[in-house]
């Protein structure tokens, strides 16, 4: 297995960034929904998580039933130092590479609406 | 509570899939999040989210969703790498402490890799190597067609040839005439016989020739001027008989005992044209009285379309051109065609070489599967072996993971050693085996190892020897190795373990009785053609060929010559026979005729019979040695004024009149009209070392007087060397036409040891497959007994307390050897009827089901078994009941 990160996981990493130690499945599927616009399931988003504990990027601690669970436990999730080393390359990367693109990009976009329009 | 209950379906769907690790987080999120939806957009819309979440939940984190299986975990990586080094030193170690069965696993496998190696080498030099035409879709051969189905694809004469290219000029670029003959290049240490291509100058454009040396032939060479002979080499000639000589150029050569002038050397690729070997080229030399005889037919043509023409248009303007020369020459063309073939239909037909290649191809990829499954044996029997060591180690804590890193590490370094060693072997290999040019062909200078040939017999080994070794360390790392702690053999293997080894021994035994049977084959056919009567004395014959042709010499003045050389020949010393015989030589004539008897020649269903056709001198027949078994030879009186007559083979006269006498009867001749068979004589048989069909045996004989022919040989049986004896008819010739030169001599002997050679070529590699064979079966069998033996010990020792005699015990041990060889038999003999359909070709005088052959190989592979038997039945013997039984 690549020790590279997903664009999936990257973005999962992200998002525990932001929410910070206490963040459950629920929420990081929220903030990710919210954000990109896009739907998450959540059997993937577990899956990943599983997947990113395995390789030491997250750490996860079980918390107590509640009613509204119907009776079941959340798993809260917290990124591991590894795991903010990896999102660091990812982002490095990134920015590098995207660096100064910006207006680039826009441009591009610009003109293949207008070439759309002809 | 209804309104904060999810739907039911979804969520037992979702219990159901998903991976149980996730499966209660999945569930809690996504009840705790359906409240908060109904609450706020109202439970129609939550619900259909929530079936949505379930649909895509229950597909990306189910059971088989990818990312679900636990990868190794990162802090036993690096362990992952050391290990197999660590099993390499291992095993490398355990194969150093035990050095004789290494180097037999090693030499097992390196035979089989080289012997795949080698006959890939000389398939690859015969059939991939020698594409070496532009365009092959566009070059087709020109063959005559005569009206029936046996005259199919013939030879033409010059005239003809040259009348089918000027029609057909709007559908060819250019057709070119050839013929193929043999002669010799004599050099000071000896002759080498060739094969001399006699070629239209256009022959190097049609086929598209590059020269590495000089120019190719061009139309001013066709000029006659017979002092300034030309010649052009192939390459293999260059390089084998010249030894790459850089001033070949302008050098003179003896071909057939006239100088020749080399203009060229063809480019390497230039090596074959369709089975035949391109050796050297020589132009023909039109003028000549044979290439205008419209009736001398013994050239076929090779053209090359025009751009966009098929051969079909080609084929279908030919008809039109053929059908006016019918017309134009009722004669010598009635009923001829030209049939146009594509060049790249019978470029794959090689005759008999692919025959030679396909037989000894299967015979090297049994040999390579034998060693294969020899060597897979022998790690398994070592594995059992070892068996106690592993659950040693086992309960010393070492997984049994390693032990397949081990065995696998054991497997790439034997194998690849043995690869190493097959390398070496393969090289020398070449050298030796085709040292001596053995099938004749100058064109396989170039047999050499091909890196993807041995990379992929490397690759099988390889694959072989793991795919073996892994199916038999899974089921022993399956089976409980705290079974083998306990005292040697007790409990032993399972059942499937069992079926795999007996499988694998069947296999071999039958792979054995194939390659067996063709060696044995191959051999008695060796031995048939070296006994082979061939119903004349073949002693110190010596044949010099002749050619009276040209505008001076008709029948008459034929005749005359013919009857000097005659008087000249008997007046020579030391000369105890000779004779007269034409067109070919005995038992080898290569022009037939069709007879008919009398009384069937309005018959429509009968085609009649194809004999071979001879010219002789009266007296030359028995002079040669052809006994008299009814009638009587020819004489003076069969001169051409008198009644025609005909001698026929003894083959000839019984398919003609089965069971009854020949002489006195009648046929049409079909050249000739009627002729009174006058004797019938003994079959001369010499038709190269092919089957030898009854068909072959057919020959028809006329005197030289009756049917005065251009083309003779003249036979000597002397005592002298054979340049002496060159030497006297080359004057005796002289005597007699001072213009003409002999242009092919060659020995009885010559002729049949080159047959013997590539006989003896092909007899040799099978008899190494078969030694092979019969060493590796031996080791198998062995193998398979001693391991049979060993985890029997305990219950023979329990049969032998209880009273059980040696017979008993011997019995014990044979009786499933026994019926595994008795099965592997049936399988192989089963396949080695197979294989000699294939290789029927190859055989002489032997029919592909030889019983001799066939017979032979049970006695000896049961012998081979019950040598290999021999150790363990001791050993089974030598059993003590009370150490058998102690450590139950």
């Amino acid at each position: 297995m690549s020790d590279s990160l997903g664009r999936f996981e990257e973005l999962i990493l992200l998002a525990l960034l932001r929410l910070g130690p206490e963040a459950y499945g629920l929420a990081v599927r929220r903030e990710l929904e919210d954000r990109t616009g896009r739907d998450v399931s959540t059997g993937a988003l577990y899956t990943a998580l599983k997947r990113l504990e395995w390789r030491g990027l997250v750490s996860s601690r079980v918390g107590e039933p509640t009613a509204e669970r119907g009776g079941r436990r959340r798993r809260h999730y917290r990124l591991e130092a590894s795991g903010v080393l990896a999102l660091r390359n990812s982002y490095y990367d990134y920015a590098k590479m995207s660096e100064g693109l910006g207006p680039k990009i826009l441009e591009a976009v610009a003109r293949i609406d207008g070439g759309a329009e002809r | 509570m209804s309104r904060g209950t999810p739907p039911r379906l979804p969520s037992l769907m979702l219990r159901v899939a998903l991976d149980p690790d996730i499966a209660e987080f999945v569930l809690g999120d996504l009840d705790e999040e359906f409240l908060e939806r109904a609450a706020q957009m109202g439970r129609p819309r939550a619900r259909r989210w929530y079936w949505k979440q379930a649909v895509t939940s229950a597909i990306r984190g189910c059971r088989l969703a990818r990312g679900t299986r636990r990868p190794p975990r990162p802090a036993s990586r690096e362990k992952r790498f050391v290990m197999p080094i660590q099993d390499v030193i291992y095993g490398l170690r355990s194969f150093a402490r035990r050095p004789g069965f290494t180097s037999l696993v090693i030499f097992i496998l390196a035979l089989g890799i080289s012997f795949v190696t080698v006959v890939a080498g000389l398939a690859h030099s015969i059939f991939w190597g020698s594409v070496p035409y532009r365009e092959p879709e566009r070059i087709v051969m020109l063959w005559r067609k005569g009206p029936e189905p046996i005259h199919l694809r013939e030879a033409t004469s010059y005239v003809n040839i040259r009348d089918w290219a000027e029609g057909g000029a709007g559908v060819f670029d250019g057709v070119a005439a050839y013929t193929i003959g043999t002669s010799s290049i004599q050099r000071t240490e000896g002759a080498v016989r060739v094969m001399v291509t006699r070629v239209d100058p256009y022959f190097f454009e049609a086929l598209d020739v590059d020269m590495a040396v000089g120019r190719p032939l061009i139309e001013a060479d066709t000029r006659p001027s017979a002092d300034d002979e030309i010649v052009v080499l192939s390459y293999g000639i260059w390089q084998s008989v010249f030894g790459g000589d850089p001033d070949i150029e302008g050098k003179s050569i003896d071909l057939g005992g006239r100088p020749y002038t080399v203009v060229g050397v063809m480019a390497p690729r230039t090596r074959w044209l369709l089975h035949e070997p391109l050796d050297v080229v020589v132009p023909i030399r039109p003028t000549s009285g044979m290439y205008q005889n419209r009736r001398a037919n013994m050239l076929i043509a090779v053209g090359r379309l025009r751009e966009g023409v098929t051969v079909e248009q080609a084929q279908a303007r030919m008809r039109v051109v053929s059908l006016a020369l019918q017309e134009e020459y009722p004669d010598a063309n009635a009923g001829i065609e030209a049939d146009v073939t594509s060049f790249a239909d019978l470029r794959g037909d090689f005759g008999r070489l692919n025959e030679v290649v396909t037989v000894l191809g299967i015979a090297a990829g049994l040999v390579f599967l034998l060693s294969c499954i020899s060597v897979t044996l022998l790690l398994l029997a070592r594995f059992v072996e070892r068996s106690r060591e592993f659950a040693v180690r086992m309960a010393l804590g070492a997984t049994p993971r390693r032990f397949v890193y081990q065995t696998l590490a054991e497997g790439v370094s034997i194998t690849l050693v043995a690869g190493a060693v097959g390398l070496g072997l393969a090289y020398a290999g070449i050298k030796l085996v085709f040292a001596g040019n053995p099938l004749n062909m100058y064109s396989f200078t170039d047999v050499r190892v091909h890196g993807s040939v041995f990379l992929l017999a490397l690759l099988l080994a390889l694959a072989t020897t793991l795919l073996f070794g892994i199916v038999a360390m899974l089921r022993r790392t399956r089976s409980n190795f705290h079974d083998t702690l306990r005292p040697a053999g007790v409990g032993g293997g399972s059942r499937e373990r069992n079926w795999l080894r007996r499988g694998l021994v069947i296999m071999q035994v039958a792979v054995s009785v194939a390659v067996l049977a063709g060696a044995g084959l191959v051999g008695r056919s060796l031995y048939v053609f070296t006994h082979t009567d061939y119903g004349f004395d073949t002693d110190h014959l010596v044949y010099v060929r002749l050619l009276l042709d040209g505008p001076q010499y008709d029948a008459d003045r034929l005749r005359v010559a013919y009857r000097e050389l005659e008087g000249r020949l008997a007046a020579l010393p030391d000369v105890s026979d000779f004779g007269l015989w034409g067109p070919g030589l005995p038992g080898s004539s290569t022009s037939f005729r069709t007879l008919v008897p009398e009384g069937r020649e309005t018959d429509p269903s009968f085609a009649g019979l194809h004999t071979w056709f001879h010219f002789v001198m009266p007296g030359s027949m028995e002079r040669l040695g052809l006994r008299l078994l009814e009638g009587r030879m020819f004489d003076e009186t069969d001169h051409a004024g008198a009644l025609p007559s005909m001698v026929l083979s003894q083959s000839a006269a019984r398919a003609l009149w089965p069971g009854e006498r020949a002489v006195g009867k009648r046929v049409v001749d079909q050249g000739g009209g009627w002729r009174t068979v006058v004797g019938v004589v003994s079959d001369a048989r010499m038709r190269g070392m092919g089957r030898i069909h009854s068909e072959m045996l057919r020959d028809s004989y006329i005197t030289l007087d009756q049917s005065p022919s251009p083309r003779t040989n003249i036979f000597l049986r002397a005592t002298g060397s054979r340049a002496a004896v060159v030497n006297m008819v080359r004057n005796v010739v002289r005597e007699i036409d001072p213009t003409r030169a002999l242009f092919e001599v060659s020995t009885m002997d010559e002729s049949m040891a080159e047959d013997r050679r590539e006989m003896g070529f092909i007899t040799t590699l099978m008899a190494l497959f078969a030694v092979t064979t019969a060493i590796l079966t031996t080791v198998t069998v062995y193998s398979a007994m001693s391991y049979a033996t060993s985890r029997r010990t305990h219950e023979i020792g329990v049969r032998v307390a209880l009273g059980g005699t040696k017979a008993h015990v011997v019995g014990l041990v044979l009786n499933r050897a026994v019926l595994d060889m008795a099965l592997g038999l049936t399988v192989g003999g089963v396949s080695a009827l197979a294989l000699s359909r294939v290789m029927s070709g190859l055989l002489y005088g032997v029919t592909p089901t030889d019983p001799v052959a066939f017979i032979l190989i049970g006695p000896a592979l049961t012998a081979i078994a019950l040598v290999a038997a021999f150790v363990p039945v001791r050993r089974a013997l030598a059993v003590d009941p009370a150490e058998a039984l102690r450590n139950h």
